[in-house]
């Protein structure tokens, strides 16, 4: 054993010797938000539990929790919600380990939360508290990603009015050629609803060239996904392109708003949105294209008062790609979603398992290092749905109905997004 | 008036005189047997025929026997969507297109040795029909069918073929949908590209809204539908989804070869064929029930090709979403035993018809390629 063990050894004893001997004495007045919490509240909270930046508004979380003011009135739903382990949100079982955005609080971290709520959540000395995080919206006009290149906005704000229920509209902008003089590598992007409070369903930006059109002949252009950047919805989050991999935006590209307002109508909830995209332009070398795709199965429907039905769908990859992120996306009745792989050899492997899906947090499962799939691999994805009365009264939906694809919250949706750049060889 | 010459048939685009035929003074939509494919939601073709029209009756002798040089008889009705073309001539249907189905009665018709169907629309003093338009139909001597039958059976994802039975003969004429015109402010890049003030779409819906003709969109963009509909039609339709695009130049195509005892054809670029019934079917001693998935509710089956050790089976499983790779045989409701034969035309893609047979049969066919597997049913009350 080294030296520098064995002193690392003792300070170890010393402090587990240490802490033992006040629990006795009352652990619990020991605990405070500043010295405790805080810490454990910035890791892992504030990053959507704030007022603006990744927050979009509030559409991810509705609540801030960037002071102890803030928090303390959240104290028993916080420590609530960490027990049963709901916050962080993180709905995947497997794979653990490969997704940068994995989230998760370690037992010992619950504990504290719990124990300083059961002692009456004291704020303690704020001496103790750790330096605030400084998000970068702070200083960069809410953009949470550092200040775009240049922005692209809906040319004027859309009004939702107090008796409106439902509204899915879409907007073009032809994004000016002083903003976009030759065709040009994006390495991120960011989606602003423009909308203050939480009647926002979704947001997702197309671009097309200016002389055609990708998105089909439907009034859901959420089905033609030619051209998709992203979405944004509950629980969603935008992000920067991995070092050399880049989003090509052609001069002249036509920028699509596929906006999704869902609220209960009623006097005074009318709200506007003028949304907007951030981009984040690339001058490095792009070596991969990145490509924004999804497997789907559209034509189904769900029988009423059923549980556990399965949809499924799935894609024979053409070409290697790296895949860089998975979004399995439906709603109110879905309770699971899975992507498996089926290799050219006949292996199989699981890539994504959500076996706690919940439509009010969207979440993009991001490799922290992108995951190679050879040519020939097939990838599937499912789908399972509860479309009982039970879950109907929790969720608001008629399960009494037997929906197919639609646009609407209470209608149905099948989609496996995924992110992927394709390679040109056969290396990996 | 205009004559259209075709594959040596004359056709006059006229009037002719009502003449009305014994047993179809009440061809009415309501007593129709129908036929129907559908490419998507304003691409199709229904084929309503009266089922009673018997080959003996005296009315239709001179019709099917030859006598005289022509005859013709009212059969049924055919009620199409704008693009629909048949036998090389396109529907004469308003340009641009009037977006509304239209109905037609529809007639056989004799020249000599020759075969039309003929599309015609009553004058509104009744005492016309005016010839709107005809194609020719092939002749074969066939088994008999003691009553009149019609059937759309698609030879590829937007062609198919119009089937007649009556007596000994069997007549077919081919139809196809023609490409829609490509909308010119879209290919400009949408009609308010750059503008931006104005939704390009908006959609504004309530809580309660009945979307189902959304989703029949979103469904009938990656497939189409083939059916058997009785008169009872908002309760007796019985219906195949499958996916459009599968050809015989995909490599499931040339794995049906291969399938092993046991297993089933596999789809890796599709889902499984969905049968969506409101009645119950009958497959000799098997039956396919209504309701296998919630009370009230039309049957909903996967159908599953399944290759045995002595020729074909079809499965009906209750996981009528599944994609065509995931078969799990634990939700496996019925099998039934298919007919195979291998002579059919070999380029078809993957397609499925539901031929009317009678006033309540009809026979499941599916065919890819020169594959073709089928099964006789009864429609159950």
């Amino acid at each position: 054993m080294s030296t520098l063990s064995r002193v690392m050894l003792v300070v170890t004893a010393i402090a587990v010797l240490g802490g033992m001997a006040p629990a006795a004495a009352g652990a619990e007045e020991a605990l405070t938000y500043y010295k405790d919490v805080a810490p454990i509240i910035q890791n892992n909270c504030q990053t959507c539990h704030r007022s603006a930046g990744l927050n979009l508004s509030g559409l991810l979380a509705p609540m801030s929790f960037m002071s102890y003011e803030e928090t303390r009135p959240w104290a028993r739903a916080i420590a609530s919600k960490v027990q049963s382990r709901e916050m962080p949100p993180w709905f995947a079982d497997e794979p653990k380990g490969v997704f940068e955005n994995e989230r998760g609080l370690t037992d010992t971290e619950i504990s504290t939360i719990v124990d300083w709520v059961e002692a009456g959540a004291p704020a303690g000395d704020m001496a103790d508290a750790p330096p605030a995080i400084v998000f970068a919206e702070t200083t960069n006009d809410g953009w949470s990603h550092g200040k775009p290149d240049f922005v692209v906005k809906m040319v004027e704000p859309y009004v939702i009015s107090d008796d409106a229920f439902d509204i899915n509209v879409t907007f073009d902008v032809r994004i000016p050629e002083e903003l976009v003089a030759e065709d040009t590598w994006i390495r991120g992007w960011e989606l602003r609803t423009g909308a203050e409070g939480s009647g926002v369903h979704h947001m997702c930006a197309f671009v097309r060239p200016e002389d055609g059109r990708d998105l089909t002949g439907t009034d859901e252009s959420a089905v033609a996904l030619g051209g998709l950047l992203s979405c944004v919805a509950e629980g969603g989050e935008s992000g920067m392109l991995q070092d050399g991999y880049g989003l090509l935006l052609a001069k002249g590209s036509v920028l699509n708003f596929n906006m999704h307002y869902n609220k209960e109508p009623g006097p005074g909830t009318s709200f506007t949105s003028q949304a907007e995209v951030g981009f984040f332009v690339e001058k490095r070398p792009v070596k991969y294209k990145y490509i924004a795709d999804s497997l789907g199965n559209n034509g189904f429907e769900i029988p009423p008062n059923t549980s556990n039905y399965r949809i499924g769908m799935a894609r024979t990859l053409k070409k290697d790609i790296r895949v860089l992120n998975y979004w399995p996306h439906a709603h109110l009745r879905a309770v699971a979603a899975k992507y498996v792989a089926f290799y050219p050899d006949g292996t199989e492997e699981l890539l994504l398992d959500v076996p706690r899906y919940d439509q009010s947090w969207q979440v993009t499962y991001k490799y922290a290092e992108p995951k190679f799939l050879p040519k020939g691999t097939r990838i599937e994805a499912e789908f399972w749905y509860d479309n009982t009365e039970e879950r109907g009264v929790r969720r608001g939906f008629n399960a009494d109905l037997a929906p197919g694809f639609g646009a609407r919250t209470v209608d149905e949706m099948s989609l496996g997004f995924i992110s992927y750049v394709e390679l040109e060889s056969d290396s990996n | 008036m205009r004559a259209l010459r075709c594959s040596g048939v004359a056709f006059v685009v006229g009037v002719a005189l009502v003449t009305p035929v014994a047993g179809q003074e009440s061809a009415s939509g309501d007593e129709l047997v129908r036929s129907e494919f559908t490419m998507t939601i304003t691409q199709s073709v229904s084929l309503g025929f009266m089922p009673t029209l018997a080959a003996g009756d005296s009315a239709h002798r001179d019709l099917l026997r030859g006598r005289g040089p022509e005859a013709s008889a009212r059969v049924g009705e055919i009620h199409v969507s704008p693009r629909f073309r048949s036998g090389g001539l396109a529907v004469d249907l308003p340009d641009p297109p009037d977006p509304r189905p239209q109905t037609f009665e529809l007639w056989l018709a004799r020249f000599g040795t020759s075969w039309a169907l003929e599309a015609r629309k009553t004058s509104d003093d009744e005492t016309t029909s005016n010839v709107v338009w005809g194609v020719p139909l092939r002749w074969a001597n066939a088994a008999a069918s003691p009553t009149f039958t019609a059937a759309i059976v698609p030879t590829a994802d937007t062609a198919g073929e119009l089937t007649l039975s009556w007596g000994n003969h069997r007549w077919t004429g081919e139809f196809d949908f023609a490409e829609a015109p490509e909308d010119a402010a879209a290919a400009a890049g949408g009609k308010n590209a750059g503008g931006g003030a104005t939704p390009v779409s908006e959609s504004v819906q309530e809580f309660d809204a009945d979307t189902s003709v959304g989703s029949r969109v979103i469904t009938l963009a990656e497939r189409n539908e083939t059916a058997i509909v009785l008169p009872d039609a908002a309760s007796s339709r019985v219906a195949v989804l499958y996916w459009k695009d599968q050809s015989v130049e995909h490599p499931d195509f040339a794995a049906i070869g291969s399938v092993a005892d046991g297993a089933v054809v596999r789809l890796t670029e599709a889902a499984v064929l969905r049968l969506r019934t409101m009645l119950p079917l009958q497959f000799g001693d098997v039956k396919v029930d209504t309701e296998n998935l919630a009370p009230g509710f039309p049957g909903s089956y996967g159908l599953w090709l399944k290759r045995v050790y002595t020729g074909w089976r079809l499965v009906f499983n209750n996981e009528p979403d599944s994609w065509g790779t995931q078969h799990d045989p634990d939700f496996d409701a019925a099998e039934i035993e298919l007919t195979y034969s291998a002579d059919g035309e070999s380029s078809r893609p993957l397609g499925v018809a539901l031929v009317p047979t009678g006033a309540r049969t009809g026979r499941l066919v599916i065919h890819w390629g020169a594959h073709e597997w089928s099964a006789s049913f009864t429609i159950s009350s």
